[in-house]
């Protein structure tokens, strides 16, 4: 089988690494990553080795970047007659790739099927209709694939995060600071004062990482002061340590969330994840954007079990073996 | 009173004569404002057409539609310059009329807008052709108001999940056109000036690439026109690709020794519906004819093994006869033979779609 990955964001880099881990060797695959102009490329992701074809986009609007992979795509899948389009999340950048590869005819995979994080967005349910195999996370995500009436299509393959590589170096017990990391998702200039508000009332020291953009947003607000200091972006290993040594991480990002879960740090998330083990467990703890209920979620006791994490790359291979039967 | 910017999109022939009601019924209402996005290829030609001179459609509020480039390169400018106009006129509806790839890149750049993006065709769905993961089922999903054209289609969205309050049964706009412009097609007579007799030629239109662009089931075609045309005369729709196409294949000779197919080339909306209504029958693989057949009762046979419109075919004016000559003579003889079975006209074709799409359209935004 010759396939094609194409990620956009740094999650679904994350998440479709080890499933393309587990299907080299065995298959002829292709990986083309897209990054946005302004985000730090994150392509150390240890395993796989970095990509075969990198896109850098500057295009502000969603239909200018889905209309720029789109074309990107199309000479990708143009060159290599590939059997299968593996893709995943819903970014602008995944729908440009499918979109592409159903004018080329090319089955698609869709990982993180059923996922909903945003429902004004169409995109996530735009890539479920578009695939042909629909690899799903969690009961959840696949029982809204049954009620949308693609249960035959639907595989429960569980949480590729799970799989991905370990932290080397994090002695039990280091947890130390809170680790703030603001995508931008649902945190905006608006909401912004209340976040470092909450910030500032927390007894530790707040790390956060921030690309040019969000510096210049941050600096506006007066940082770093206080408790509150700001970093350079971290690259994929370098964050996975600072969500592991983390006493806490604070974040819009929904791939940061279940991250923080994997690495057995409590996150509180300011923007859905749909992740419903993580909620369950109370090891992820969405809250709206407000002063005092980020730190009521902060004061929150310890939850009482660990994280059910299974490990031995258990979705990656369950993933990649329904690829490869299929 | 608040004034709304409603755009409505179209990209190919059908989306144009579904749209023209549309256009009409929204130029009526004093709180709309509306606007037409051409989004197919070469404008030009099109505007200076009698078909749009006959639909009455505006000049173009804007042309996000490309002729050159490949296909992604084509979608990738409709989807720039559909986000573009949605922006700077502060859409507050979109309407997209037909599906095809052009058409789901302008859902998708206009669903993060803050207009409601609205399907006039949702819920079509060819068996075995467009499928579950086929383009007609992605637009529906970047859609946030499906506006079925039929029961059929209506109860499709449902049972896929599409939640109750965005789906509506609508109905078809291709019977607001013809109830439109039935009148001056009637007047028109254009059979007669082509030298057929009412009711008494079958009328052929054929466009489906599936069927044009491959040579086995062009002479497949062929064959079913020899066969037909022993029953009842033909008048055959002749357009420039299936021209080519004959050509190439050297298959235009034995189209032209046939004695009982006659070429004709209606210009405009008008003559066509002239045409189709005086048919006895009609055979295409066009979908909208399927459709205006229906409404108008004139007995149709689908060259096709599939249809998107069940509708047509659940109301018993449409039958699948594939591209095989044996059971399109049979289907020709039953109705010649007045066996065809009587249809009835599908829920909601009444010629008031373009008013319940406004009304939603209002009522929504």
């Amino acid at each position: 089988m010759k396939l094609l990955c194409v990620a956009g964001s740094r999650g679904e880099r994350a998440r479709l690494a080890p499933v393309v881990q587990c299907l080299e060797g065995e298959h002829d695959i292709v990986c083309a990553y897209v990054s946005c102009a302004g985000e730090v490329p994150t392509w150390d992701l240890t395993a796989p080795p970095p990509p075969d074809w990198g896109l850098e986009i500057e295009d502000p609007t969603p239909a200018s970047r889905v209309g720029s992979v789109l074309r990107w795509s199309e000479s990708l899948l143009a060159e290599g007659r590939f059997d299968l389009l593996l893709t995943c999340g819903e970014s602008d950048m995944a729908v440009g790739a499918a979109i592409a590869a159903c004018l080329a005819e090319v089955t698609i995979a869709h990982l993180d099927a059923g996922v909903m994080l945003d429902p004004a967005n169409p995109n996530a349910r735009l890539l479920d209709q578009a695939a042909a195999f629909l690899l799903a996370p969690h009961l959840e995500a696949v029982q809204r694939l049954a009620a949308r009436g693609m249960e035959d299509a639907a595989y429960l393959c569980g949480d590729t995060l799970a799989d991905s590589p370990p932290v080397a170096g994090v002695a039990s017990g280091a947890a130390d600071g809170c680790l703030c990391y603001l995508a931008g998702v649902a945190v905006g200039p608006a909401v912004l004062p209340a976040v470092l508000a909450a910030l500032r009332r927390l007894p530790m020291a707040v790390t956060m990482p921030a690309g040019p953009r969000a510096q210049a947003l941050l600096a506006a607000a007066g940082l770093p002061r206080g408790n509150l200091a700001v970093v350079e972006p971290l690259d994929y290993a370098p964050l996975q340590e600072a969500v592991a040594r983390a006493a806490l991480v604070i974040t819009d990002s929904a791939t940061l969330q279940r991250e923080a879960y994997f690495r057995g740090t409590v996150a509180i998330g300011l923007a859905p994840a749909d992740f419903p083990d993580g909620e369950r467990t109370g090891w992820v703890r969405p809250v709206a954007v407000d002063e005092d209920a980020i730190i009521a979620a902060a004061q929150a006791p310890p939850p009482p079990h660990p994280p059910e994490i299974e490990g031995q790359r258990g979705a990656a291979l369950r993933a990649a073996q329904f690829l490869t039967a299929s | 009173m608040s004034v709304f910017n409603i755009a409505v999109i179209a990209a190919e022939r059908g989306g144009f004569v579904r749209a023209a009601p549309l256009l009409a019924e929204l130029r009526a209402r004093p709180e709309c404002n509306p606007r037409f996005v051409f989004a197919g290829e070469d404008y030009v030609p099109w505007a200076a057409s009698e078909l749009f001179h006959d639909l009455g459609l505006p000049y173009a509020d804007a042309v996000i539609g490309a002729s050159e480039g490949t296909r992604a390169e084509r979608l990738a400018r409709v989807m720039t310059g559909c986000e573009r106009f949605a922006a700077a006129r502060d859409l507050r509806a979109v309407v997209l009329v037909g599906q095809s790839p052009t058409m789901l890149g302008c859902a998708i750049a206009c669903a993060r807008s803050r207009a409601v993006v609205a399907h006039a065709d949702a819920g079509l769905r060819a068996p075995g052709v467009s499928g579950r993961t086929g383009l007609a089922a992605q637009m529906d999903r970047a859609c946030g108001l499906l506006l079925a054209a039929s029961e059929p289609a209506h109860d499709r969205l449902l049972n896929e999940g599409a939640a109750e309050e965005t789906v509506m049964l609508a109905g078809t706009l291709a019977a607001d056109a013809v109830a439109r412009w039935l009148k001056p097609a009637r007047e028109s007579d254009a059979p007669a000036r082509a030298g057929l007799q009412r009711k008494e030629f079958a009328l052929a239109l054929v466009e489906s690439p599936a069927t044009i662009e491959n040579v086995v089931n062009l002479r497949k075609l062929v064959d079913v026109l020899a066969r037909v045309q022993d029953q009842v005369p033909i008048a055959m729709c002749v357009h420039r690709r299936l021209s080519e196409k004959l050509k190439h294949w050297d298959l235009a000779q034995s189209v032209a020794e046939l004695p009982h197919v006659r070429e004709v080339e209606p210009r405009g909306y008008v003559e066509f519906l002239s045409l189709l209504d005086s048919a006895r029958l009609v055979l295409t693989d066009v979908g909208g004819i399927q459709d205006e057949a229906a409404v108008l009762g004139v007995p149709c046979l689908t060259l096709a093994d599939a249809t998107d419109r069940a509708a047509t075919v659940v109301c018993g004016n449409n039958t699948l006869v594939g591209l095989d000559a044996e059971p399109a003579g049979q289907a020709v003889a039953a109705v010649m033979e007045n066996r065809y079975p009587q249809a009835r006209r599908p829920a909601a074709w009444d010629g008031r779609a373009a008013e319940r799409i406004v009304d939603a359209l209002l009522e929504t935004v």
